[in-house]
């Protein structure tokens, strides 16, 4: 049953922030909405929370229509990212709010706020104030809080913002955890891509109101559906050509794509990530910039008046300096190419035709590459 | 050198009390004598023959800044609620309007009011002194409240409602524990403004709403400072006995620890 929005619509002020929007979650899915600030990602989360009213729209939970019913009778548990944890109670008592007002027992309660703290690593800090706790801790009490209201559908609104990387990294592990041993229904919001790729069992790209493309996370990266779906998940490149009889064809030669790309024939641009781009001793792209980035050199490259962003993980570039007796140097040419097993080509319509959106993912044989 | 400074500071305080308690007990003391002429117990003597009906005063004085104060604060609560988390039509109009009695002084205040209720039964009741009283200390107890309710946000309420609480135990289990020390605030200066009223209540009162204030001043526009001095200690001692009183609940209210309010939340 699961989570299941149609045709959300909810405007603020004369700003339309959701626009027909919808949305499908199953049961004990964990979903990342992964859009920049401003997007309406967390005006969605506090919509589906019964937080703000929506001006159309359905909302059904487990197959109950949940949009008319007010935040406390939802069953829909938010985290937000400033936690919100109530400062004149204790570790203990904040767990305990949404229990008490269930009308549990004092015995049951107690024993269910233990329980909790064990599961979030907390055992015997019940008693500590709000504020005696570090970041990492307060999270999870948060977690703590929101588990001991049994929610049906969670919601985690940038819930590891505020911490650090490591932190962020820890926690979000941690969560994934828990979704693993307790399968709550799991909607996190992030802006973190990487968070999002980690994380979810599917990612719902979103971008003014609307979602872009919702899919698995390798699908997401490997196959976005536009340019804006791509330029989400990290930097792109792209090579302008032409698809003919199930080849496409460009400067970096010809991609042969298998039966049934025939009938789409005419131009398109291949989209290739950073990292699925080799390069060698000399050819037609001039190095303008490189930075070092640990376990990464990135580079940036002018190849027909166009900027092309490569990455080369440290060993290869290592491996290609030594091949060459000395490090790439700014002005200096090379040749560029598309690297074996990148998987499938994308093909998108050239940036100033097509509707937006509108993607053929060619379907390469195996062994073709440059 | 900062225990010092305490010292110096609490001297300041104290002195001036101890000289209070030299003058109720002094009936004549002429410059440039150093130290009284006269000494008696008159004062004490007849205020203690009139501890029945100073009782009475002191009663009917408390009660009425009591109410006073309740009434300006829970006025205040609900206003700074619309005006922080509401938008409607004329909302800076209102907001502006609630400041005026700031701006006009109590006794053009009082003029007004007294012309006002004399059409009507409020003139001469404790009703009448009680409403001026409300609407002269509630700009002090809606600044300190608008402003707390702003920085406290619906941020805590908007979770207790997530966690399945309703609207209204949100607000009881969440913001108001946390509003509390300016609640108390608001409380004790909406209480201080209204007990130290003097003209508002003579004027609206008529002379037949006594509270201590009413009772004090003729004594000290008289001459009579030892009568004044030892209705002003009275004064002192019973105001602070309440203040301890209202700490004595604010402790019971939040389980005897400071709230934390604005911790980031």
């Amino acid at each position: 049953m699961g989570l299941s929005i149609r045709d959300l619509c909810f405007g603020f002020k004369e700003e339309e922030v959701l626009l027909s929007l919808s949305l499908s979650v199953e049961s004990g899915e964990f979903i990342s909405v992964l859009g920049k600030s401003g997007c309406g990602k967390s005006t969605l989360l506090k919509v589906i929370a019964g937080l703000l009213r929506p001006e159309s729209g359905e909302i059904l939970l487990d197959g109950e229509n949940i949009a008319a019913l007010p935040p406390e009778k939802r069953g829909t548990v938010i985290v937000f990212q400033d936690l919100r944890l109530f400062p004149n109670m204790n570790v203990f008592e904040n767990i305990a709010f949404p229990m008490k007002l269930r009308k549990l027992s004092r015995e049951k309660i107690r024993e269910r706020a233990e329980e909790l703290l064990s599961l979030v690593e907390l055992p015997g800090l019940g008693r500590r104030r709000i504020r005696e706790l570090s970041g990492g801790q307060q999270q999870r009490v948060a977690l703590a809080r929101a588990l001991a209201a049994k929610p049906r559908l969670l919601l985690l609104d940038e819930a590891f913002s505020g911490l650090d990387e490591t932190l962020r990294r820890e926690m979000g592990d941690f969560v994934r955890r828990l979704h693993e041993k307790k399968r709550i229904t799991t909607l996190l919001i992030t802006h973190q891509k990487d968070e999002a790729l980690r994380l979810s069992d599917r990612i719902a790209l979103m971008s003014g109101g609307r979602i872009l493309q919702y899919d698995t996370p390798e699908r997401i990266y490997h196959c976005p559906k536009s340019r804006e779906a791509a330029s989400f998940l990290g930097e792109t490149n792209y090579f302008p050509g032409e698809l003919r009889g199930g080849s496409f064809f460009s400067s970096l030669g010809e991609i042969p794509l298998g039966s049934g790309e025939e009938e789409r024939d005419g131009r398109c641009e291949l989209m290739l990530r950073p990292q699925e781009i080799g390069i060698r001793e000399g050819g037609d792209s001039i190095l303008l910039r490189k930075s070092y980035e640990g376990e990464s050199w990135k580079l940036l490259l002018e190849r027909e008046g166009r900027k092309l962003r490569l990455s080369l993980s440290s060993s290869e570039y290592e491996a290609f300096s030594r091949s060459r007796g000395r490090e790439p140097g700014e002005g200096e040419r090379f040749g560029i190419f598309r690297r074996e097993g990148s998987g499938l080509p994308v093909l998108l319509p050239p940036e100033t035709e097509g509707e937006p959106g509108e993607v053929f993912h060619g379907k390469e044989k195996a062994g073709a590459g440059f | 050198m900062r225990k010092a400074f305490l010292i110096l500071l609490s001297l300041l305080i104290l002195l001036p009390l101890f000289s209070l308690f030299f003058w109720v007990f002094t009936e004549r003391w002429p410059w440039p004598n150093i130290l009284p002429k006269d000494f008696s117990e008159r004062a004490l003597k007849s205020t203690i023959a009139r501890a029945g009906e100073l009782g009475n005063v002191f009663f009917t004085s408390i009660l009425l800044s009591l109410l006073a104060s309740f009434f300006s604060v829970l006025i205040a609560v609900l206003s700074g609620r619309a005006l922080a988390f509401y938008d409607f039509p004329g909302k800076r109009l209102i907001s502006s309007l609630m400041l005026l009695p700031f701006l006009v002084p109590s006794t053009v205040f009082s003029m007004g009011a007294q012309i006002l209720f004399l059409k009507t039964a409020l003139y001469s009741s404790i009703p009448g002194v009680l409403l001026c009283h409300i609407l002269y200390s509630l700009p002090y107890a809606n600044i300190l409240l608008n402003e707390g309710t702003r920085a406290l946000g619906e941020g805590l309420e908007e979770q207790a409602r997530v966690l399945g609480a309703g609207p209204v135990r949100a607000f009881f289990s969440v913001s108001l524990p946390n509003l509390f020390p300016l609640l108390l605030s608001a409380f004790t200066m909406a209480y201080v403004i209204s007990i130290s009223q003097y003209f508002m209540t003579l004027l609206i009162g008529g002379g037949r709403v006594k509270t201590f204030s009413v009772v004090m001043v003729p004594y000290l526009q008289s001459g009579e400072r030892n009568f004044a001095a030892l209705y002003a200690l009275i004064f002192l001692l019973v105001t602070t006995l309440v203040f301890f009183i209202f700490e004595g609940i604010a402790r019971a209210c939040t389980g005897g620890r400071r709230a934390e309010l604005f911790s980031d939340y």
